[in-house]
């Protein structure tokens, strides 16, 4: 390992009581951070902690209110991306920040000083050919990003903060949309980066990752420094996870057997869909939820997650195959058969399960609204409505809101609860729920793992497809792993091995071959 | 149809569409940085009245039409790009201030030149040869200063936007504004400056057709010719080249109802006169359709109308 | 406090608070008052020596029975052009097409009244109205179809279609249904017959056409829709959030689908109204920008159907008062000036908050759903 560590001066990126207001909001309270050349230093935190917030203050993406950031020692103010990249800073955004109807070579160039005054697709190409050799990152230069993979994105991404020069690299969440050999792949590049001199700077919430990556280690939480530049060496795994989320909060495990009769309540048989692009994203899927149950659905989001929930909850239609809920076959059927076969499902992002704009009472009374007491044939009961709300949240312990608020007023933790215990009443039969906790604080999580668990006790079939292969394992009475919309594993409690699924995860096939793929 | 009716209705025809081409030239340019300014008929309006009573004033038909550029540059970047970009005003309500603002302040500008004439004529420039061309020569050829400048500025647009880095920076911007900022596109900034060049470049067509096309001035004289261009933007892809094809298409579907009547076809000429929105919206239709059918991103720039916030998404 | 209790503490301040101290629309007010107050400094410029202003402005408008009756024939078609509009807004779609769905909706009327022009009054004006209705949803069709189906920007293919609506109605009066032409150009079809004439009544010495009786009518029960109905429950969640309507398991595409075509009809029934109580021949003057001010009558409403009602009066007022003062000098454009500048001050004053300026006095921002990056 490298190491010109814990010298102050070699600094290469220093922080300085960084503050960040977000209207009252405090996102960053006074931050300190240092960076050296050559180094991997990790910025742990949980969502919410400050992180993005702090890297997108360093990119000149956002200005910060007041704090001082120098580079190499000298004080600087980064008014635009630009200013910030000049210093040769490199940010690779979670999302990646790339233009989707451009190409590669495009995206590689755009808003780039660099590049010739004059352009065309054979110049752009040869340059991006010749930059991805010279940084060994192999990308096609005429694909457009809307054709390419998550992994794939990530290495444009990269090549494009490398070749703009970038000493300190940025790393936003890089693996959460990577398979574990495109991380493998990933941390092998970071390696290069880290023995050319450059500094990276890895942001995660994945305790195993940065141990494994990372020199040193700053930890963040409520947008303050908890731990700063602490050696590898001097960490574990028990300590950071405590560091990064303050202790006392006690996880929720699944205990006991699976509750009620073993009557099967979804069944998926064959089922094959289409992603938004028209691309084959889930193929000959066969689930089966009973009810009383907790059936985990593990895989790196992107491998058919997203359709796998949307079909079953009649969001988005099979190509092939059948869904039966309760017995009934809804195949094909509007979302409403869904809605009134008693299907409760929880999105991956609130904003498709909430509008926004609408107050609190219409967001608590949309999955109600269909039938009495709140609708009497084409009528609505404003009585009814404001009746439910009021009861849902008491239930979902906001009573303090005020149901006339704008829901785009919640917070997101407050937005969650409204959507799991809106979900819950709806849910009858069965309960979908796409990465559950994902952007919730530890306590926040806990209490919608409650939730799942006490659906379960309710004897409704639970389904959650995480790409936390933790909270999987915490919650599941049964196990399937999806790769590349293939269910590629099954296991029952008893059966799980954490190392055998994240394989899978990553395409080995359950004789330990890769999975043939069909991009 | 005889061969002057036909050399004549093409002549009308370019008279006709590059005004079009100039004005649809502008809302491409707007578009493409993300904000659609659907004022393009109250901008060329303005263009139209304050060209020609410059020109009526100085006594020169350049000096007016140099005019209408600086009036509709001015009155997009005050009435679009500033409430749009800076207010992040929701651009169709702010399009449609535009057109009103456009119609009411033309009209006062020009109000008492209503019955006056120009001073000159623009000078026509011959292109020896091609003049000589049989059918075409005469339309295309021989036709009046400000058509072929048309024709220059469209192809000075296609290579700013496909063949230089600012252009492809600008597509960006249209694109996805969070990333383009993110890459270090000054976005705020570009999209100021084109939706207001974009208001010279629609005032200009507002302007050739009070001092070349229709040559004199009344209220309300660009008579939908704005919302055509916003038909054609659409109609051309967004490509700027293809926009002079268009334009071009545009001119002929405009003058054929007056040829169709004094010919005596038996097609009403108001029949005809719906065949450009028609064809738009068969256009449109046929686009989404395919892109339903075979996938991929459709084709107008993906940020078109909505508001960049810095720092957000 | 017990929960019940505070939560009826919360319910009454909440309501008291969206009454008066919602600062959206007291910025919305001020905004629609500095509009006003630019347009008269302007116009207050243009005058002809000797003329008074206000004089005039009182005397086309409230000063006397026949202003209040222009006023209020004038205020007819904005209310449900704007009603038009905002029932599509509400759904989250641009209407831009009322202009032309208003002719259509004429011209069906006025094709049943020459179809049949022997029924009986009471009769035939029903037919008529109907007719209206279903023209206009009909030129709605399309672009709610594309929308729906396809994706297609209803803005743009509303818009166009305002123009064939245009050539449409050309084609009519200089074709099939046409007069005697005045000076070659025809600018009206020949009259429909007077069994189909709409009665007005009078109040005080002001006559008020039973048009404005529908057009209450229509508000009252466009109000009714989306207070009380599961209808426009769907329509307010889907114009919230189409996503959220899809999974909450309503059918989003039947239900823009649907407001988009009651916006068309409600626009039908403006034309077949200004007709039957006024113009009394089909003609395209029978819109006179009304679908574009209906627009604006809806956006200065913000959605809300007494702001309609207000609105539509308001600009209505603007219009009379505008036609009065071409008398004095003023062109024809300048209440469209005005009501351009209305347009900008009314939208830069609901844009204004989120951009913070206000941004400090008002309850802090909290942390947001989606993650800060995306």
């Amino acid at each position: 390992m490298v190491n010109s560590l814990g010298n102050a001066t070699s600094a290469s990126l220093g922080l300085s009581q960084i503050v960040k207001y977000f209207g009252q909001f405090r996102a960053l309270g006074g931050v300190d951070f240092e960076a050296a050349g050559g180094e991997v230093h990790a910025l742990l935190g949980e969502n919410g902690a400050g992180k993005t917030t702090l890297m997108n203050v360093v990119g000149g993406i956002i200005p910060a209110d007041s704090g001082e950031m120098t580079i190499k020692g000298e004080p600087v103010t980064f008014r635009s991306p630009r200013d910030a990249f000049e210093r040769g800073i490199g940010i690779v955004h979670q999302h990646f920040r790339l233009i989707e109807k451009f190409t590669v070579a495009e995206n590689l160039h755009v808003g780039w000083q660099a590049t010739p005054k004059f352009v065309s697709d054979g110049r752009l190409a040869e340059a991006t050919s010749e930059l991805a050799a010279k940084f060994a990152l192999e990308v096609d230069p005429n694909a457009r990003i809307w054709q390419l993979s998550a992994g794939e994105r990530q290495r444009v991404a990269i090549l494009r903060a490398l070749a703009r020069g970038a000493e300190i690299l940025i790393l936003d969440e890089p693996t959460a949309t990577l398979s574990p050999s495109e991380t493998a792949d990933l941390f092998a590049a970071i390696d290069r980066i880290r023995w050319a001199g450059h500094t990276v700077i890895f942001i995660s919430h994945k305790l195993n990752e940065v141990l494994e990556i990372a020199d040193r280690i700053t930890v963040l939480r409520g947008g303050l420094n908890v731990a700063s530049g602490l050696l590898k060496p001097s960490c574990d795994r028990e300590m950071l996870a405590r560091l990064m989320v303050g202790g006392g909060v006690e996880q929720v495990r699944l205990s006991g057997p699976a509750a009620g009769e073993r009557s099967v309540a979804v069944t998926l048989a064959g089922v094959c869909a289409d992603d938004d692009f028209g691309r084959q994203a889930l193929h000959d899927v066969d689930l089966e939820l009973c009810k009383g149950e907790i059936v985990g659905v593990a895989g790196v989001s992107g491998n058919g997650q997203r359709e796998l929930a949307e079909v079953i909850v009649g969001l988005r239609a099979a190509t092939t195959g059948q869904v039966r809920v309760d017995g009934r076959d809804l195949t094909g059927a509007a979302p409403i058969e869904a809605v009134r076969a008693g299907l409760g499902y929880i999105p991956e992002d609130l904003g498709n399960g909430l509008a926004l704009a609408a107050t609190v009472e219409t967001n608590a009374a949309i999955k109600a609204s269909h039938d009495r007491p709140l609708r009497r044939g084409p009528w609505l009961t404003r009585g009814g409505v404001r009746a439910f709300a009021t009861e849902l949240l008491d239930k979902a312990g906001l009573a303090d809101v005020a149901s006339s608020r704008a829901t785009s007023t919640l917070s997101g933790g407050q937005a969650q609860r409204l959507v799991a215990h809106r979900e819950m009443l709806a849910a009858r039969v069965g309960l979908v729920a796409v990465h559950p906790s994902r952007g919730l604080d530890v306590a926040a999580a806990a209490g919608v793992h409650e939730l799942l668990l006490k659906a379960r006790a309710e004897g409704i079939a639970v389904l959650v497809i995480s790409e936390d292969l933790d909270e999987v394992l915490q919650l599941s009475d049964r196990v399937v792993v999806l790769y590349e919309g293939r269910v590629t594993g099954r296991f029952t409690r008893a059966e799980v091995n954490r190392d055998t699924i994240g394989a899978l995860m990553g395409g080995a096939s359950t004789n330990g071959n890769p999975v043939e793929t069909s991009r | 149809m005889s061969y002057e009716v036909l050399e004549g209705m093409l002549a009308s025809a370019v008279l006709a569409g590059i005004p079009l081409a100039y004005a649809a030239l502008g809302e491409l340019l707007s578009e493409r940085v993300g904000v659609i300014n659907i004022g393009i008929e109250g901008v060329m309006l303005v263009g139209a009245a304050v060209g020609f009573v410059i020109a009526v004033d100085s006594g020169s038909t350049l000096i007016g039409f140099l005019a209408s550029a600086l009036a509709g540059g001015a009155f997009a970047g005050a009435f679009v790009a500033l409430p749009i970009v800076f207010g992040r005003a929701p651009q169709i309500v702010i399009g449609f201030a535009a057109w009103f603002i456009g119609i009411g302040l033309s009209g006062e500008v020009a109000a008492s030149y209503t019955s006056r004439a120009l001073p000159q004529r623009m000078a026509e420039v011959h292109v020896p040869l091609l003049r000589d061309l049989p059918l075409v020569g005469k339309p295309f050829f021989e036709a009046p200063w400000p058509v072929y400048l048309g024709v220059v500025l469209v192809l000075l647009v296609a290579f700013l936007l496909h063949r230089t880095r600012h252009g492809m920076n600008l597509r960006a911007i249209g694109e996805d504004p969070g990333s383009a900022h993110a890459a270090g596109v000054p976005v705020v900034r570009w999209q100021l400056v084109y939706v207001t060049v974009g208001g010279a470049l629609m005032g200009l067509g507002g302007g050739m057709l009070s001092l070349v096309t229709i040559r004199h001035w009344q209220d309300q004289m660009v008579a939908g010719g704005g919302w055509i261009a916003l038909a054609l933007v659409i109609f051309v892809a967004w490509r700027p080249v293809a926009l002079l094809w268009g334009a071009y298409f545009f001119g002929i579907l405009l003058v054929l109802g007056d040829v169709g009547q004094s010919q005596g076809w038996g097609i009403p000429s108001p029949i005809l006169d719906m065949a450009p929105y028609l064809l738009t919206i068969a256009v449109l239709i046929a686009r989404a359709t395919r892109t339903r059918r075979w996938g991929g991103p459709p084709t107008a720039p993906a940020a078109l109308g909505s508001v960049f916030v810095r720092g957000q998404r | 406090m017990s929960s019940a209790a505070l939560r009826g503490h919360l319910a009454i301040r909440a309501r008291i608070a969206s009454v008066i101290g919602d600062p959206q629309l007291w910025l919305r007010i001020a905004a629609i008052v500095i509009g006003l107050l630019l347009g008269l400094v302007y116009l207050s410029t243009r005058l002809s020596p000797g003329t008074d202003l206000f004089q005039t402005i009182w005397t086309s408008t409230l000063g006397t029975g026949l202003g209040i009756q222009q006023w209020i024939s004038l205020a007819t078609p904005l209310i449900l052009a704007g009603c038009a509009v905002a029932v599509a807004l509400r759904a989250g779609l641009w209407n831009i097409g009322v202009d032309g769905q208003l002719l259509v909706g004429a011209w069906a009327a006025t094709g049943v009244a020459f179809a049949l022009p022997n029924l009986p009054g009471v009769l035939l004006v029903l037919l008529m109205l109907l007719a209206s209705l279903a023209g206009g949803a009909a030129w709605a069709l399309v672009p709610a179809l594309s929308r729906a189906y396809l994706g297609v920007s209803e803005v743009v293919t509303t818009l166009m279609l305002n123009f064939v609506a245009y050539s449409w109605t050309t084609y009519w009066i200089t074709g099939p249904w046409k007069t005697v032409e005045y000076a070659n150009v025809a600018l009206q079809s020949k009259p429909i017959p007077e069994s189909a004439f709409l009665p007005s009544f009078t109040v005080g010495g002001v006559a008020i056409g039973v048009s404005f009786l529908i057009a209450l009518a229509v508000l009252a029960a466009l109000w009714l829709v989306f207070r009380h109905t599961h209808f426009g429950f769907r329509s307010h969640v889907i114009g919230a959030s189409e996503e959220a309507g899809r999974y909450a398991g309503f059918d989003t595409r039947r239900a823009g689908v649907a407001a988009l075509l009651l916006s068309g009809a409600i626009a039908g029934l403006a034309g077949s109204l200004v007709e039957m109580s006024t113009a009394h021949s089909f003609a395209p003057s029978l819109t006179d920008s009304t679908g574009y001010v209906g627009i604006v009558v809806a956006i200065l409403a913000a959605g809300s159907m007494g702001g309609v009602m207000v609105a539509g009066l308001l600009l209505a007022l603007l219009q009379a008062v505008g036609s009065a003062l071409r008398i004095a000098g003023v062109t024809n454009g300048v209440v469209l000036l005005l009501v351009g500048l209305l347009l900008i001050c009314v939208s830069l004053a609901a844009a204004l908050p989120r951009d913070g300026i206000l941004r400090r006095k008002r309850r802090p921002p909290p942390e947001p759903i989606r993650e800060a990056s995306q």
